[in-house]
């Protein structure tokens, strides 16, 4: 089962800016995908942006999950970034803007429930979770931003996108966050109390209800699914 | 001047839009000569014509992609201006000049930490740095009394004398905090060197105002003090691989803040007020390493920082840290594990989540089975003793690669002929000739970064490390760096190649080759962020290309 939750900042509100996270997912009996990407606030069409690589990053997972299953770290990243880029160009043929206008972070986890193996893509400042069974995991950590934030038409974006493949997983839940959600589950590097019971109970109807209750600055936006 | 980030940000993509291939007329002209020569047979010429295409889209030269005729190209190349090499080199040394001043001074990274971490109720972001340190130490360590540190009855007197009468011990503290201002750190001019120790009258004036001003100081005290800091200032402590509930918070995080953005070997420190007038009080060079794991006291400082408040306050964190040095220091002087020096790696992979969960008593007997303890210099509890921030600082596979490149090095010459560092160093055009060309150099800026050219080429010169770096103790990341930095050059001497890479691939290549030996060092990956790493790399290009 997916979950979902998108929230308007308090900041972007006050400024009439459209909601600029997107997620999507894609499943079936064997393999869960689920993807989000934040727009960037400077950029025009972040909100497209992150719209169209979200889907084409969702379609193209799903579709060969079990060669980027095989295939090493690198290799996986370079064909997953060139695909994202080139949907990313066709979608702005004959658009308004340039290339930068349509940025995002983006990240992604393809869960094989079969095998129970996984591979997570992170690039920006997004969170990947895993959790269940006693256990709450960061599966990806978000990049290190006071550099500023890679996102998908950074100079050089390969330098920044992480890839981590895990061939023995065991958990009830994974959860990809925004950077203004996950600021909302930690307390400086340790989850909140609160928070932990939640997603120890993939209790994510219940974390919806938490984070509608605070009052955010930035978009605070996830994507969860359960695995059992 | 903006934010530290996108300053930063800034200064290496400027440089890698700018500095892209170097090219001089003898370069065209050579590849010109090259198509002219094979003009006579057909694929030959269309091989070299895609050669000489690459080439020029590589200088980034605009031409008629449909054109294949010889004349076209010769005709282009005429009608081409080339900057002769005096040109190019003090545009090199004039672009260098116009980032320099967005690296910032060790100060600016301070700042930037006690502005996020600070608490905001406190409402202290008006006063001056040293000033918010020190209270956040009153107030949130108990004036480090417990760690040793005088100066609590200085700073009472201070305001007693300030409010003229005595203060209620009811509130002491919210009055200590409201009425204590800059003007206590007066007191450290005419203080004599007692004290402005740590367990000084002015101790913790001495540590706030070297903490606030970057100066850093010998034997281990500075380390110490930034621990202390991290104490009171609730940082955090994240092990790189523990993937447990715990996620990596780059705004508090120890390391990334204290060890590799304000406690490095940041050349920028010297232009700096107290770096102006006499060093020999300061550390000549951190060493680079951050965190150590083979020390056992930062290792007690990191097992209480990593504890929440709710299972520990900041004050108490301070006590016990404090208790359990001293206790293993006083019971450690057997331990002799010598062959820690060799597995800084196994240490820091042990030193896991398993090992801080551990209670205090299961803790300190891990610290005394598996590290050295020994604060004497002479084994035996007697005599000459170190810092406990001095234990296990040897750096034995960093030295180890530092000899063997030396080694390396002096097969080919001799290192007397390597007495230059920066290929700026001899440049003999001063602020009179860049003025000329260029309206916006201001005299005093430029005098502060020929100062900071000195310093750097200083650094660079490797006869001056290679009488620094005598023991194992001695090493530190800039000598590392200075090491392959010569011996890279001098592997690039034959490289014909070499000298059409850009500035941006220029630092791609030569950080793969430092990288893979200071990450085995343990130490921070060569980075555009710092000045003498960029220097360095851009001296590189300039043997290069020029």
């Amino acid at each position: 089962m997916i979950y979902k939750l998108s929230k308007r900042g308090e900041y972007h509100e006050k400024k009439e800016e459209k909601l600029q996270d997107y997620f999507c997912s894609k499943s079936n009996s064997r393999f869960v995908v689920l993807v989000l990407a934040d727009g960037v606030s400077t950029c025009k069409f972040s909100d497209e942006g992150a719209k169209v690589s979200s889907e084409a990053l969702k379609e193209i997972l799903f579709e060969k999950a079990e060669y980027f299953l095989e295939f090493n770290e690198e290799k996986t990243a370079d064909y997953l970034m060139s695909h994202v880029l080139y949907e990313l160009k066709a979608y702005i043929e004959g658009k308004e803007g340039k290339l930068e206008d349509y940025s995002s972070t983006l990240s992604a986890i393809l869960y094989d429930l079969e095998e129970e193996r996984y591979l997570t893509f992170n690039l920006g400042d997004g969170v990947i979770l895993g959790s269940g069974y006693g256990r709450i995991d960061i599966l990806s950590n978000p990049c290190d931003s006071t550099f500023g934030c890679p996102v998908t038409t950074s100079r050089d974006v390969l330098k920044h996108v992480v890839i981590k493949k895990v061939e023995s997983a065991n958990y009830e839940s994974v959860m990809l966050c925004s950077d203004g959600c996950w600021k909302e589950l930690f307390n400086r590097n340790k989850i909140r109390e609160e928070v932990s019971s939640l997603l120890n109970e993939s209790d994510f109807d219940g974390l919806s209800k938490h984070l509608k209750t605070l009052k955010t600055e930035d978009d605070c936006s996830f994507i969860a699914a359960t695995l059992t | 001047m903006g934010t530290i980030t996108r300053r930063l940000e800034s200064v290496f993509n400027s440089l890698s839009d700018e500095f892209g291939t170097i090219y001089t007329k003898y370069d065209v002209e050579c590849k010109l000569r090259q198509l002219n020569s094979s003009r006579g047979n057909s694929s030959d010429y269309y091989s070299k014509l895609t050669l000489f295409m690459d080439f020029l889209d590589s200088i980034h030269v605009d031409y008629d992609e449909n054109r294949e005729d010889y004349d076209y190209f010769h005709n282009l190349v005429s009608d081409m201006s080339f900057p002769d090499f005096e040109e190019l080199e003090s545009d090199m040394l004039y672009k260098l000049y116009k980032i320099f001043e967005k690296y910032p001074v060790p100060q600016e990274y301070m700042l930037r930490i006690v502005n996020r971490l600070s608490d905001k109720e406190d409402n202290w972001q008006d006063d001056p740095l040293r000033l918010r340190i020190l209270k956040q130490f009153i107030k949130y360590g108990n004036y480090l009394s417990d760690a040793g540190a005088g100066g609590k009855g200085q700073i009472k007197k201070y305001v007693k004398a300030k409010l003229g009468g005595k203060i209620s011990s009811k509130d002491e503290l919210q009055v200590i905090l409201d009425n204590i201002d800059d003007g206590i750190f007066d007191l450290l001019e005419n203080a004599n060197k007692d004290q402005r120790e740590f367990s000084g009258t002015y101790g913790l004036m001495k540590v706030c105002d070297d903490l606030a001003s970057g100066q850093f100081r010998m034997g281990g005290s500075t380390k110490k003090n930034l621990y202390l800091f991290a104490i009171v200032y609730n940082m955090t402590f994240y092990i790189p691989d523990n993937t447990k509930g715990q996620i990596i918070d780059y705004e508090s995080d120890i390391e990334k803040n204290l060890f590799h953005d304000y406690y490095v070997n940041n050349l920028m420190r010297f232009l700096t007020a107290p770096y102006k007038g006499n060093r020999s009080s300061f550390e000549k060079e951190p060493s680079g390493l951050g965190i150590n794991y083979k020390n056992f006291a930062e290792m007690i400082y990191l097992y209480y920082i990593s504890k929440s408040e709710e299972e520990c306050s900041r004050p108490e964190k301070i006590r016990l840290a404090t208790e359990m040095i001293a206790r293993v220091k006083e019971n450690g002087f057997e331990k002799t594990n010598n062959h820690l020096d060799t597995v800084t790696v196994f240490l820091k992979e042990s030193f896991c989540e398993d090992i801080l969960v551990l209670d205090e008593e299961k803790f300190e007997k891990y610290l005394m089975d598996n590290y050295d303890c020994n604060i004497y210099i002479d084994y035996g509890g007697t005599g000459t003793k170190l810092s406990e921030m001095q234990v296990s600082v040897n750096q034995n596979s960093a030295f180890g690669v530092f000899n063997k490149i030396i080694d390396d090095i002096k097969l080919e010459l001799d290192l007397e002929d390597l007495a230059d560092g920066l290929w700026f160093a001899d440049m003999e055009n001063g602020y009179e000739f860049y003025s000329k060309k260029h309206s916006d150099i201001d005299k005093e800026k430029f005098d502060e970064f020929m100062a900071l050219m000195d310093e750097i080429n200083r650094s660079s010169n490797l006869m001056v490390r290679v009488e620094d770096i005598k023991e194992a103790k001695d090493m530190t990341r800039t000598a590392l760096i200075v090491a392959l930095y010569h011996k890279y050059n001098l592997q690039k001497e034959s490289d014909e190649e070499a000298r059409y890479q850009s500035f941006a691939e220029v630092f791609e290549e030569f950080s793969v080759v430092c990288n893979k030996e200071l990450e085995e060092a343990s130490y921070q990956p060569f980075t555009c962020k710092n000045i003498f790493d960029m220097f360095i790399a851009f001296s590189i290009y300039a043997y290069q290309t020029l």
